[in-house]
């Protein structure tokens, strides 16, 4: 589960080359100079490095999108290296990445995650921008009927409840930090029984609809939850790691002008927006420049 | 050297795990996944060869209708098993019903099927011609010829089938674990999952480990009911192997 974005493609690390090779000239800080704008090979890193994009060219700024560069062990040191100005990451997970793959007690809370993120990158030019509200962790997910009926929103709120539930997830659920052992040492959840089932994937959405499990390990943004009109339990003990959607850049292009727009950005982009995002590139099959473009004139942003 | 050490400190953490009486006991311990895999594979296996094993029997003593059959088995080995537990378990009433076995049943009964089934059919059609008609010129009915003559010439074949079919099913059947039906594949996935690899090699070496005695175990059934004259062409060891006469039917059999 921790691995899902960090395992995403190896084999890219051959891109590293050609970004080296095309981001050669440093921009100046100076003039409105060109941001070149990288992202890893997930889909939900396009949508959001397109819509950081298109809203510093908005603001005057020449923009290049790098999208696809591979995984976080190469965009990383682009952006440290300054062959990137910009990527999209992810609070938490970059904390850990930042500090040898171990998830951080700082990741948990999401104003510690970026302090702990700025001081890590600090040394290299590198600093991270305030959080957008879009969230993309390891959710647990109820369906609307569940909730309405026991009143749950949160992760507290299943306690009554728990011992009545089956809980599906993943094979390594019931032995892994954050998952049942979690549930369990943070929630006090004791759940009727475990059911495994995929990694947040279709057999999990169906279990859940079938209602052989009532809770169930999902993601946060990738769509399910939306689409199949389930409701993530908010984790209110702070159990899963803080991974909002965070600018990251270089401090040589972060200027008033910058931030403000990317800010203007993250006041918008909540989990829900993301989550449709996904789903419109993903099962839709939409482009995520397009999808990207479509939702800013949406909200207002063009 | 360092890679020699990382090579024997991993041995050491897999040999650990195996020892630790952690690992052994309970409902996820390696004796109750290792029998819910066997329990899983067995059920499979004959599934396969009643379905496969039947369609074989009948169409190789008609000897109508085959080729299509073998074709179509043959051509129901590309369907990816993952593919196919998914499509199952999204169905509501299959779902995870029976603790998640009847899905992941279905699913390897499907893989395990086109083996059987092809080698049956090639077992009945490499009965000798002349032996059938001697058969039936003694006055035997076509049921007394199947079971009598023609099943027992073809068992060669068809136990080749099964043991194809059964290490299929046991190194495939770690799947159901995404279903619910906790077995080797529990530890598997698990591992690769949170990047233990220690735990992830462990379950794939006793996977292994049972698809070799299943192996051994087969061809020694497969050398006792070959009858008595046709067991001196068989060659010994694993390597056991079943040849057909025909080239165009070598083809198609899976030894």
């Amino acid at each position: 589960m921790l691995l899902r974005r960090s395992l995403m493609t190896v084999a890219a690390l051959g891109t590293t080359a050609i970004v080296l090779a095309s981001c050669s000239s440093t921009p100046s800080a100076s003039s409105k100079p060109t941001i070149k704008i990288g992202a890893t090979n997930f889909e939900e890193q396009e949508i959001v490095a397109n819509l950081y994009g298109d809203v510093l060219s908005n603001a005057g700024y020449k923009v290049k999108v790098e999208s696809a560069l591979g995984t976080r062990a190469v965009v990383v040191p682009a952006i440290q290296h300054g062959q990137i100005d910009l990527e999209p990451d992810y609070a938490a997970s970059l904390l850990g990445y930042l500090h040898g793959g171990k998830p951080q007690a700082a990741g948990t809370q999401i104003n510690t995650a970026i302090a702990a993120d700025k001081a890590a990158l600090s040394s290299s030019g590198v600093t991270v921008l305030s959080a957008s509200s879009a969230l993309d962790t390891n959710v647990f997910a109820v369906t609307r009927a569940t909730a309405a009926k026991d009143h749950l929103t949160t992760l507290s709120s299943l306690a009554p409840y728990a011992s009545k539930l089956i809980l599906g997830g993943p094979p390594e659920c019931p032995t892994f930090a954050g998952c049942e052992p979690g549930l369990t040492s943070v929630y006090g959840l004791h759940f009727a029984s475990f059911k495994s089932l995929d990694e947040a994937g279709p057999l999990s959405v169906a279990a859940l609809k079938n209602g052989e499990v009532q809770v169930v390990e999902l993601f946060s943004s990738d769509g399910n939850v939306v689409s199949n009109n389930f409701v993530a339990l908010t984790d209110d003990k702070h159990l899963e790691g803080a991974d909002y959607i965070v600018p990251v850049i270089r401090k040589s292009v972060d200027t008033a002008a910058v931030t403000a727009a990317l800010d203007s950005l993250n006041s918008k982009l909540t989990t829900d927006a993301i989550s449709q995002l996904n789903l419109d590139v993903t099962a839709n099959k939409e482009q995520p420049a397009a999808v990207a473009k479509t939702w800013l004139a949406s909200v207002g942003l063009k | 050297m360092a890679v020699w050490d990382h090579f024997r400190h991993f041995v050491a953490s897999v040999a650990s795990w195996l020892t630790t009486a952690a690992n052994w006991k309970g409902s996820s311990g390696i004796p109750e996944l290792l029998w819910r895999q066997t329990e899983l594979s067995l059920a499979v296996v004959i599934g396969a060869l009643v379905i496969g094993g039947g369609i074989g029997l009948v169409l190789g003593h008609t000897g109508r209708g085959g080729l299509v059959a073998v074709n179509a088995a043959n051509a129901a080995r590309a369907v990816p098993s993952l593919a196919l537990l998914t499509l199952f378990a999204i169905v509501p009433w299959i779902s995870l019903r029976w603790g998640g076995f009847l899905a992941a049943f279905l699913a390897l009964v499907v893989l395990a099927i086109p083996p059987i089934l092809t080698n049956t059919y090639v077992g009945m059609r490499e009965v000798d011609a002349e032996v059938r008609d001697a058969a039936k010129a003694m006055g035997l009915t076509g049921g007394q010829v199947l079971r009598t003559v023609e099943l027992p010439l073809a068992t060669p074949f068809l136990m080749a089938g099964v043991r194809t079919a059964s290490i299929e099913v046991v190194a495939t059947s770690t799947l159901a674990a995404y279903v619910s039906y906790s077995d080797l594949g529990t530890p598997v996935i698990s591992g690769l999952n949170t990047n233990n690899t220690v735990e992830a090699f462990a379950g794939a070496l006793l996977v292994a480990l049972l698809a070799a005695v299943v192996a051994l175990g087969l061809g020694a059934l497969q050398r006792v009911l070959t009858p008595l004259p046709l067991r001196r062409h068989m060659p010994r060891g694993l390597g056991a192997s079943t040849r057909a006469r025909t080239p165009a039917l070598a083809a198609a059999v899976e030894t």
